[in-house]
């Protein structure tokens, strides 16, 4: 059973058309990308899996209950970390998390268990806003998995961190993953979804243009090139499939000019240029 | 509808609200302008009569002192071991009047044995004096059994307008306090609630509540936050007032009835605005409105207000409430108050009902 299957899922405001008929599934364990610019639809698409929104058409199923119709059920099942900051700003950390658990109906003892989670033991007394960026989003992190959702959204979750918060969150999510929790994600970083997805998807327009692992996508339509140091110090862009620069290659390595070659795959960022022909 | 999350969100309301100074704000300014109408109005109903008296503490006569004090008269009665002491306290000003009464009293007017009472007075007389001789009167005609020699029929005829009648009935005192009562209920549900809801969609933890919940537990998590400071607030309105109603029931009806209609007012608005200074700044303008008719609801005004007034939700419950305080029907046709009152729940939340259709559709 897929943890989420979507299929022909639309969502229209009047004549906009944010989500536009996207149907993919997203299996157990999974940490699957959803990426795109802002207004692609990424956003619309999580608050129609997470019941926050009725589709206009199509359907969507959560760990194998109907988004709309079983929301009630799926819900217990299910968390998100949001795109900004939404903590409960004059209450302490644990007092966030005990609400929630209070909530979910968990006990009052899984807060102190994420607070360690996350690192933010020391800071459990402190009102959250007097928390750095990176503190409230990994408290949001722990928010998050107060229930042990078996699939967990999460909506840019490194957006505006710091490069050290930023590769705690990442380490997070991947410790999340390695435990078996399945993790829908939408980002704006092309490295962190090469880094964490499984899969990704890109969506553009409120449509899917591409959905693959980032290996297959990257041999698909990233360009393979090769940096190229010469004898005399020269760097060269070189691209492989260009028949041109594979000679001039050639030709170097008979004349024995190359020093040194680094090969460079595409990125996801080429990917996206490409489908959406624009970078984000 | 889950009750258990419905209590979660009411506690933690009820704690995050607190800390919101802008919501303490708009308990506490009620509390203030009460005491401080409390302060400036003198109970102009109540004398206050310190009587003493010797014999039998369990007279007829002192009963029916004590009776004909009822609320017009604050009677401080005190009961000392002879007619010496009572004398010494009239002439030391301790009391304003006393009475001794003879040990067997009681049995001896019903005898017709003519006991003589003692009324002790100062020199230049005192109306402390005539208000108990006249007590003394009355009770004593009652225990001999004679009939009345005539009846005083009392008439109460309409002096200038019926509402310059209802704040002479209640007192300025009892009038105005009872005015900011409505005034608080009304700053709680237009000012307080909209806040805790507006604050929850600006800062956007309304997304993270609607993981787990849905609108309607989280509306009634707050709409039931109102009812609770409501409740909490008028009760120690009337303790810092010294205000009793009379006919309770009444007066909780008018109350209850009022808080809610001006919740479901105020979650309405909640969903209008897009942030809690919004909320602050437009409740504040429309405070006067849903206040002021409930400060007029016993003044004279032109005939052609008070039919415009009578559609206020305020203006009604504070008709039912000034007669559950007074303990008579100070206003008449009360059944248009509760009426309106019902109808103003019955919209508010009908349109409430219909906002949260649409919002999960």
């Amino acid at each position: 059973m897929a943890a989420v299957e979507v299929q022909d899922l639309k969502k229209h405001y009047g004549a906009v058309r944010a989500v536009d008929g996207i149907t993919f599934s997203v299996a157990e364990g999974e940490v699957f990308g959803l990426l795109g610019h802002n207004g692609a639809g990424k956003t619309t698409t999580i608050r129609m899996l997470t019941g926050r929104a009725r589709p206009t058409a199509g359907r969507a199923f959560v760990a194998g209950l109907d988004a709309v119709t079983d929301r009630d059920r799926v819900k217990p099942l299910i968390n998100a970390v949001f795109e900004d900051p939404n903590l409960y700003d004059r209450f302490a950390g644990i007092e966030n998390l005990r609400f929630f658990a209070t909530l979910y109906g968990v006990k009052a003892s899984r807060a102190d268990e994420l607070l360690d989670l996350v690192g933010l033991r020391d800071a459990a007394k402190r009102k959250a806003k007097t928390y750095s960026s990176g503190m409230k989003q990994r408290l949001m992190i722990a928010r998050s998995l107060i229930n042990s959702p078996r699939v967990l959204f999460m909506d840019e979750p490194t957006r505006g961190l710091d490069p050290t918060s930023a590769r705690e969150v990442r380490a997070l999510v991947a410790q999340l993953a390695r435990e078996g929790t399945t993790i829908f994600l939408t980002t704006h970083y092309m490295e962190e979804a090469d880094e964490l997805c499984t899969r990704v998807a890109f969506l553009s327009q409120g449509r899917i243009v591409a959905l693959d692992t980032p290996r297959e996508l990257k041999l698909r339509y990233g360009q393979r090139t090769a940096k190229v140091l010469l004898r005399d110090r020269t760097e060269n862009d070189l691209r492989l499939d260009d028949p041109q620069d594979a000679a001039k290659l050639a030709q170097w390595m008979r004349a024995d000019q190359v020093l040194t070659i680094h090969s460079q795959e595409g990125t996801l960022e080429d990917v996206f240029v490409a489908l959406a022909g624009r970078p984000l | 509808m889950r009750i258990s999350i419905i209590a979660a969100i009411f506690r933690k309301d009820v704690v995050d609200a607190v800390r919101d100074s802008r919501v303490l704000v708009s308990l506490l300014t009620p509390i203030v302008l009460a005491i401080l109408y409390n302060s400036i109005f003198p109970e102009e109903r109540v004398v206050e009569v310190k009587v003493a008296f010797a014999g039998p503490e369990n007279s007829a006569l002192v009963r029916s002192v004590e009776d004909r004090a009822g609320q017009t008269v604050s009677l401080k009665l005190r009961h000392v071991d002879s007619d010496v002491e009572a004398r010494h306290l009239v002439v030391t000003q301790g009391v304003d009047a006393a009475f001794v009464l003879p040990a067997d009293v009681d049995d001896a007017i019903r005898q017709g044995r003519r006991p003589t009472i003692t009324l002790i007075q100062p020199a230049e007389g005192s109306s402390a004096a005539n208000f108990v001789s006249a007590a003394l009167e009355t009770g004593i005609r009652a225990l001999s059994g004679q009939p009345p020699i005539a009846t005083v029929a009392v008439e109460r005829v309409q002096a200038g307008s019926a509402e310059a009648g209802v704040l002479g009935e209640l007192g300025a005192r009892r009038y105005f306090v009872l005015a900011t009562v409505v005034m608080m209920l009304g700053m709680i549900a237009v000012l307080a609630v909209p806040i805790i809801l507006t604050e929850e969609a600006e800062k956007k933890t309304l997304d993270a509540l609607l993981l787990v919940a849905n609108y309607r537990e989280v509306i009634i998590g707050k709409a039931l936050v109102g009812l609770a400071y409501s409740a909490a607030s008028v009760a120690l309105m009337l303790a810092l007032t010294r205000l009793r109603p009379i006919d309770i029931p009444t007066f909780v009806m008018g109350t209850a009835l009022l808080a809610v209609s001006l919740i479901g007012l105020g979650l309405l608005l909640g969903g209008v605005f897009k942030s809690a200074a919004q909320v602050y700044t437009w409740s504040s303008v429309l405070l006067l409105p849903i206040i002021g008719p409930a400060f007029v609801a016993g003044l004279p005004v032109p005939d052609a207000l008070d039919i415009a007034l009578r559609a206020f939700p305020t203006f009604q419950g504070m008709r039912v409430m000034t007669n559950g305080l007074a303990g008579k029907p100070l206003f008449t046709d009360i059944w248009i108050s509760y009426a309106v009152l019902l109808a103003w729940v019955a919209i508010a939340y009908g349109a409430l009902a219909w906002r949260l259709g649409r919002r999960e559709s």
